[in-house]
């Protein structure tokens, strides 16, 4: 009951803070970044409700991603959709795409996650080969300005207020789930799936769900991409992308919603940062990832969390200490 | 432990300060963007284009730099991914507030900062991006340094129907993307007017290593010659396999296998192929070239390849059309790029009415490892 509280507190904490970003830096390239940053957290959340929650290894994000995105961008360039719904429309696409991974949740461990790599790369190709649809290798151009209600979002803080308010949708949403009979349900399948199909849980269709849970956000995250560069490629969907997510969430740390909105805050703008460097950069990047996995197993949050409990405990000590100094 | 964490931690933020520092230096500097691939599989070309770009504006500098001011390239690495150019691009145009950008190599991540500096109305002038379409948007803010890839294809349509006239039924190769399917659909569409067929269209993915399967294929169809849409790195491999599984035919190439790496990494093979490029020093001629070239040799002890020359040329417009605008401001510039008019080290310049060079194109041949005219 005490730990939710703290949950909720860090939520709010984090979604004023997402809220007040661009008073407190209003630039145009910080505002594109910290856009970038709410979309990456959505695929973060996505994927810690799989790994973290139910305990499944996906390394095939990308191709609920990339087939959001570019559905979302057919959508609204194509059909003439509004953009309002194509966002939800990219999720049910996502939603849609992620059924056909019902038959593999029942595999476990690295089978399931090699099963993921193979779907994306099939979504790959498929985004590549299929020129009619999606102009294959030279990339989707033209997509339009999002529009809500008719307003053209041309000005990129309140683009970037549109997405942070749909990424912190996504975080209340995860957080709900978490704490209701449904992720209760899924902690006791990752912490012993034997013992929870035992005590009469449904496992494959609970593990199902998570999937199409996961595939949702990213579509709907595709839908944010698209219309944030207006311009798709192949290219951006790879298998690089699935393992960025993964970098995300097992940097900020497995199993934490705040872990993950805070891995996907590190890995798009730590290499902006790093641009310093120069030719170096992702040498740099890359021996940070080491360094963060060496400190602490549980991520960032798991490091944050003990400096947390380390701060309290100073505060705590000096009490006997001043007592014993006034007898 | 706890030292190790602190001293991590200290490290980290200093990695965080670090960018702050760096952007307060210079003030009164003319600011231009560059992006290009200086990592990843395409980073030949990046660095070339990085070497170029920084020796137009160094000797620019040391002449005084323009209208008074400095010039300061900001450089940004796009490792060829679209989504890291429109980050960039959008870096340049909000934080870096550069006069305009230079870049990218590639024409997928040249789309995408395309579509931020329109936006953002910055002008751009891409390095080597062939796609017909990067011009065709109606965008007023883009230019381009290369010749579009249909120009290209055409010039070496006419050059294998004038000298090489026997040659009429290819066997056809290219990299399953937007640069060999680009070359692959032009080259059908302007043999067809020469009487020119297909007797194998074959294609791999980027990075494959492997391509006895392909080139069998292509030999079993009996073409009288094989064309081959590749970059540097496969197209080495291709002639050493073709060699191996005794292709035994003439062999015809892009402009994706211009880099020096290409004839480094396929050695002998490599004699006897003619390919299709923007700038040869075999072809050179005129005295902006000689200087180019005796410029990049002296500043980096190698001989000028055909991304350096579209990257100084790029560098030359960017730097003459501020002098005559008299103004770093973005639209003042763009008019002035619009109005390029002088002689290039591949020739006479000047801007078409969609940004895209009147240039010709140079056909070369292999010949004891160095390129030699074809055309001669």
């Amino acid at each position: 009951m005490n730990a939710s509280r703290r949950d909720w507190t860090i939520a709010f904490a984090g979604i004023g803070f997402a809220a007040l970003l661009p008073f407190l830096a209003p630039d145009g390239f910080v505002m594109h970044l910290m856009t970038s940053v709410a979309i990456a957290a959505m695929l973060a959340l996505g994927l810690q409700m799989l790994l973290g929650v139910s305990g499944q290894l996906s390394i095939g994000q990308a191709a609920f991603f990339g087939l959001g995105a570019y559905g979302a961008a057919l959508m609204t360039k194509e059909a003439g959709l509004p953009f309002l719904l194509a966002l939800p429309l990219a999720g049910v696409i996502g939603g849609i795409a992620s059924l056909a991974m019902v038959p593999i949740t029942r595999l476990r461990g690295p089978y399931l996650a090699v099963a993921t790599l193979g779907f994306s790369i099939m979504v790959y190709l498929v985004l590549k080969n299929e020129e009619w649809a999606t102009g294959g290798s030279y990339g989707l151009i033209g997509i339009p300005r999002p529009e809500l209600f008719g307003f053209r979002l041309r000005d990129p803080m309140l683009w970037y207020w549109f997405c942070a308010a749909v990424a912190a949708l996504t975080y209340v949403g995860m957080l709900l789930l978490q704490t209701s009979r449904f992720g209760r349900a899924l902690h006791a399948v990752r912490q012993n799936e034997d013992a929870a199909r035992a005590s009469g849980l449904r496992v494959t269709l609970l593990k199902s769900q998570c999937f199409v849970i996961s595939a949702v956000v990213s579509g709907m995250a595709g839908a944010l991409f698209a219309h944030h560069l207006r311009y798709l490629n192949p290219n951006d969907f790879t298998f690089w992308k699935s393992i960025e997510i993964l970098i995300m969430v097992v940097i900020g740390g497995v199993g934490s919603l705040a872990g993950a909105v805070l891995g996907a805050a590190v890995v798009v703008v730590l290499p902006e940062l790093l641009r310093v460097v120069g030719d170096y950069r992702m040498l740099v990047f890359g021996a940070m990832l080491v360094a963060v996995m060496l400190v602490g197993e549980g991520g960032l949050a798991g490091i944050i969390g003990g400096l947390w409990r380390r701060a309290a405990a100073l505060l705590r000590r000096p009490r006997p200490a001043l007592r014993s100094a006034a007898e | 432990m706890t030292t190790t964490r602190r001293t991590l931690l200290l490290a980290g933020a200093g990695a965080l300060a670090a960018p702050a520092l760096a952007v307060a230096q210079s003030r009164d500097a003319i600011r231009i963007g560059a992006v290009g691939p200086y990592s990843g599989n395409a980073a030949a070309f990046g660095i070339s284009m990085r070497e170029a770009i920084d020796l137009v504006v160094d000797q620019r500098n040391r002449a005084g730099g323009l209208l008074g001011r400095r010039i300061e390239v900001m450089h940004g690495d796009d490792a060829g991914r679209p989504e890291e150019a429109a980050n960039i691009s959008r870096r340049f145009a909000s934080r870096d507030r550069v006069s305009l950008v230079l870049g990218s190599v590639s024409s997928p991540a040249s789309l995408a900062a395309a579509q931020v500096l329109r936006d953002e109305e910055v002008a751009q002038i891409t390095i080597s991006a062939t796609a017909q379409r990067i011009t065709r948007q109606g965008n007023p803010w883009v230019f381009r340094s290369a010749v579009p890839d249909r120009k290209l294809v055409s010039d070496l349509v006419d050059f294998i129907a004038e000298k090489h006239p026997t040659h009429r039924r290819f066997g056809f190769l290219y990299v399953n993307d937007d640069f060999g399917k680009g070359g692959f659909d032009s080259f059908v569409e302007f043999g067809r007017a020469r009487g020119f067929s297909i007797t194998a269209e074959e294609r791999y993915s980027r990075g494959d290593i492997d391509f006895t399967a392909q080139l069998t294929r292509i030999r079993a169809s009996q073409p009288d010659a094989m064309i081959d849409w590749s970059r540097y790195a496969e197209g080495a491999l291709i002639l050493r396999q073709a060699r191996q599984v005794q292709l035994g035919l003439q062999i015809y190439g892009s402009d994706g296998v211009a880099p020096p790496a290409y004839l480094e990494l396929a050695g002998e093979a490599a004699n006897g192929v003619i390919y299709a490029t923007h700038f040869s020093p075999a072809t050179a001629s005129g005295a902006e070239a000689e200087r180019f070239m005796a410029a990049i040799r002296q500043a980096y002890n190698k001989p000028a390849d055909m991304t350096h020359a579209q990257a100084f040329d790029a560098a030359t417009i960017a730097c003459d059309a501020i002098l005559r605008a008299r103004s770093a401001d973005r639209q003042p510039v763009r008019d002035a790029i619009r109005q390029t008019d002088f002689n290039s080290v591949r020739g006479p310049f000047r801007y078409d009415q969609f940004g895209d060079p009147t240039l010709v194109t140079h056909v070369v041949r292999i010949v004891n490892g160095r390129e030699t005219n074809a055309r001669a």
